[in-house]
């Protein structure tokens, strides 16, 4: 493998950046957190983003996608970060999208997955309860079995891009217990069945984030994605995905972090001469670098 | 077949069979060989295979063919190194003239020179020294004192160097000395070869805590070089000495990051196989965690930092080879990858516990006492070759950008 950028990718991480730049994204950003605005982000920049064929990356051909892989879906959370862009590219996309794609059925993939690589759906991914810690056999739903099908039980917390979400991707316990990697299913769940509500929640990062009821809510049994039954396996994957897709998103915020603390200690003069002149800020600059 | 793999098929056919045939028993992946008129063999046939592979151009693959090297492109040169490894061969020959001065003649010497001097590096012929460093001139190198005074044809030095690598083996010296002690301290600097095998020119090796002697003082009383030997003009030296730091630079980083470079990252870690045998396994039917979680974590962190920092090294070499310019990544090398060593150094010890620090005798195996050496020493790795203070000035002024 050569870790060198392909002049196609080249050429997409530097649209990411002008696409994201050209946003005024920090003041788009306090203006949204500031008015508490419900939705927390732009559905129209969303769609826009769609049209620059960010949301088709991850996906097969057959699947309404572009065929490329992580490393491009890394280029494109890269520049958000360095924006602070808040919209759901994470969770609609390499989250709940990948699980779609991997698990779904034609009929899911129709339904949800296609319009969301168009930017007219959104998706989100629920996987975690309160004190959940990260731990994936932590279910935040049960699910008891009905006629017919599933009747879920539980709250999920902290959903990404949940709020105002049009479909959830929901992991629930079927049998076993916390700490079983077997009998965990995902439900596609769509928003406005009933038994389901979604509040939004707040966060210091004043990112969309739901927190998701389930009070007696029956889906079908085909609502089940990873008909496999693996769910667990399924979960781990688009978790570990997403890890890869974030860590390109907090690279672009260390990046730019780094060159506006840059370009403070060339600017802001103390003593009679520029701070950056001082060998002890110069060294902590440097160790930033490194 | 293509022209690659035709070559890769020759050079097979060249290492698998005709070397055995000339040479019998091969030397092992770990037999480093400096070369030199007083050549250390660390294996009875380092020489004769060095030898061998200098006559095809093998020792250096990339320099050109019309001073002893192999000419070939980067593509093919990564193929040589690559092929070694995988058939557990060292490269035929390491040192100062293959990593420092070699390539400064390359990018400074005039023709004379670069005929004169780069033939008998990749044959192995002379073992070379840095003079650098002196008592008064260490992270500020340029205010050295040791002097070079030009009569006619003649060179006439004096003075002392200090921490000079191996000057007891060595045979000859690329150094800096002072030609003139007005104006700028820079600007009076001089870059200059010289034959070691002379009566003004005394070595004492320097016993470090590790108790071996790796470094050297070196003293010049009326030693002489030739005019002919100043390498890129009289007053120039500074220009062709911050040049080599970046070859030297780039050498120590290498060699510091080579523990997790070019291995599979399904490959053993030897970490974890070194904290399995000294703290055990918590529960073997699982794949053998290491039992103590506080090691285990540091032995998983260290492991990601250093994968982190192969995989840097390896995409600013891609980038080079894609005809990139070196990117500033190249600057954190040596004081990434000498800290990263200290880093695993301690690590060891930690995971070999009192067996770690053994210094001879009854109690402790070979590996035990090697490793005690091995973490005295690595920690002169942030002050040697520039210290990390001197990385960090470097790194803010020249790409950070910062103010003076």
């Amino acid at each position: 493998m050569q870790l060198v950028l392909t002049e196609d990718q080249a050429l997409l991480a530097r649209t990411a950046n002008e696409f994201i730049t050209a946003g005024e994204p920090l003041a788009r950003l306090r203006k949204l957190r500031d008015s508490r605005d419900e939705r927390g982000y732009a559905l129209d920049r969303l769609v826009r983003m769609a049209g620059l064929g960010w949301t088709g990356i991850p996906f097969a051909d057959a699947d309404g996608g572009l065929g490329m892989g992580l490393a491009e879906v890394v280029l494109v959370t890269e520049a958000m970060g360095r924006g602070l862009a808040p919209e759901p590219y994470i969770p609609s996309i390499v989250l709940a999208g990948r699980a779609v794609a991997l698990g779904g059925s034609a009929q899911h993939k129709a339904t949800w997955l296609h319009p969301a690589i168009a930017g007219e759906k959104v998706l989100a991914l629920a996987h975690s309860r309160r004190r959940g810690r990260f731990d994936l056999t932590r279910a935040p739903v049960h699910a008891i079995r009905v006629d017919g099908g599933f009747q879920l039980a539980g709250e999920a917390t902290q959903v990404w891009g949940g709020h105002l979400a049009d479909a959830y991707v929901i992991a629930a316990r079927t049998t076993g217990d916390d700490g079983d990697r077997g009998g965990i299913a995902l439900f596609l769940v769509p928003a406005g069945t009933p038994g389901l509500t979604a509040v939004r929640q707040h966060r210091i990062d004043s990112l969309n984030v739901t927190q998701l009821v389930l009070d007696g809510a029956v889906v079908g049994d085909d609502a089940g994605l990873a008909a496999g039954g693996d769910g667990f396996g399924l979960l781990s994957r688009v978790i570990d995905e997403a890890t890869v897709a974030l860590t390109g998103e907090m690279l672009g915020g260390m990046a730019e972090a780094l060159e506006r603390t840059l370009g403070y200690l060339r600017e802001r003069r103390q003593f009679g001469v520029a701070i950056g002149s001082f060998q002890a800020l110069k060294h902590r600059a440097a160790r930033l670098y490194i | 077949m293509t022209d690659i793999e035709s070559f890769r098929a020759e050079l097979v056919e060249f290492l698998e069979r005709e070397l055995p045939r000339q040479l019998g028993e091969l030397p092992p992946a770990s037999a480093d060989y400096w070369g030199g008129r007083r050549p250390e063999l660390p294996h009875p046939n380092s020489k004769r295979y060095c030898d061998l592979m200098a006559e095809r151009g093998l020792t250096a693959p990339a320099w050109p063919r019309e001073y002893g090297g192999g000419g070939l492109d980067k593509e093919r040169a990564k193929i040589v190194v690559a092929e070694l490894r995988r058939l557990g061969l060292p490269l035929p020959l390491i040192g100062f003239g293959m990593s420092m001065i070699g390539p400064t003649l390359l990018q400074f010497g005039t023709e004379d020179q670069r005929r004169e001097h780069l033939p008998r590096i990749v044959r192995g012929e002379i073992r070379w020294a840095q003079g650098y460093s002196e008592p008064n001139a260490g992270s500020d190198l340029a205010s050295l004192a040791a002097s070079a005074r030009i009569v006619g044809d003649d060179i006439v030095i004096n003075g002392q160097k200090v921490w000079t690598s191996y000057a007891d083996k060595a045979d000859w010296m690329f150094g800096i000395f002072r030609t003139d002690t007005g104006g700028k301290k820079q600007e009076g600097i001089t870059f200059l070869l010289l034959d070691m095998a002379q009566s003004g020119v005394e070595v004492r090796p320097i016993k470090l805590i590790s108790g071996a002697s790796p470094f050297c003082e070196t003293f010049f009383t009326d030693a002489r070089a030739l005019t002919r030997d100043i390498i890129h003009g009289v007053g120039n030296g500074w220009t062709v000495a911050k040049a080599l730091l970046g070859h030297e630079r780039t050498m120590i980083g290498d060699v510091f990051g080579a523990g997790g470079r070019g291995r599979p990252a399904t490959a053993g870690n030897p970490l974890v196989e070194l904290a399995r045998d000294y703290i055990g396994e918590r529960e073997r039917e699982r794949g053998g965690r290491i039992a103590d979680p506080v090691l285990r974590d540091r032995v998983t962190q260290f492991t990601m930092e250093e994968r982190c920092f192969a995989l840097t090294m390896q995409r600013s070499a891609d980038a080079a080879k894609a005809g990139h310019k070196p990117g500033p990544e190249s600057s954190i090398f040596k004081i990434y990858g000498t800290e990263l060593n200290q880093r695993r150094q301690e690590l060891m010890l930690a995971l070999r516990g009192p067996q770690g620090v053994g210094w001879e005798g009854e109690g402790f195996d070979a590996r035990e006492l090697a490793q005690t050496r091995d973490w005295l020493r690595s920690r002169g790795n942030t002050i040697e070759g520039g210290t990390s203070e001197i990385q960090l000035n470097i790194i803010a002024k020249h790409v950070l950008a910062l103010p003076d």
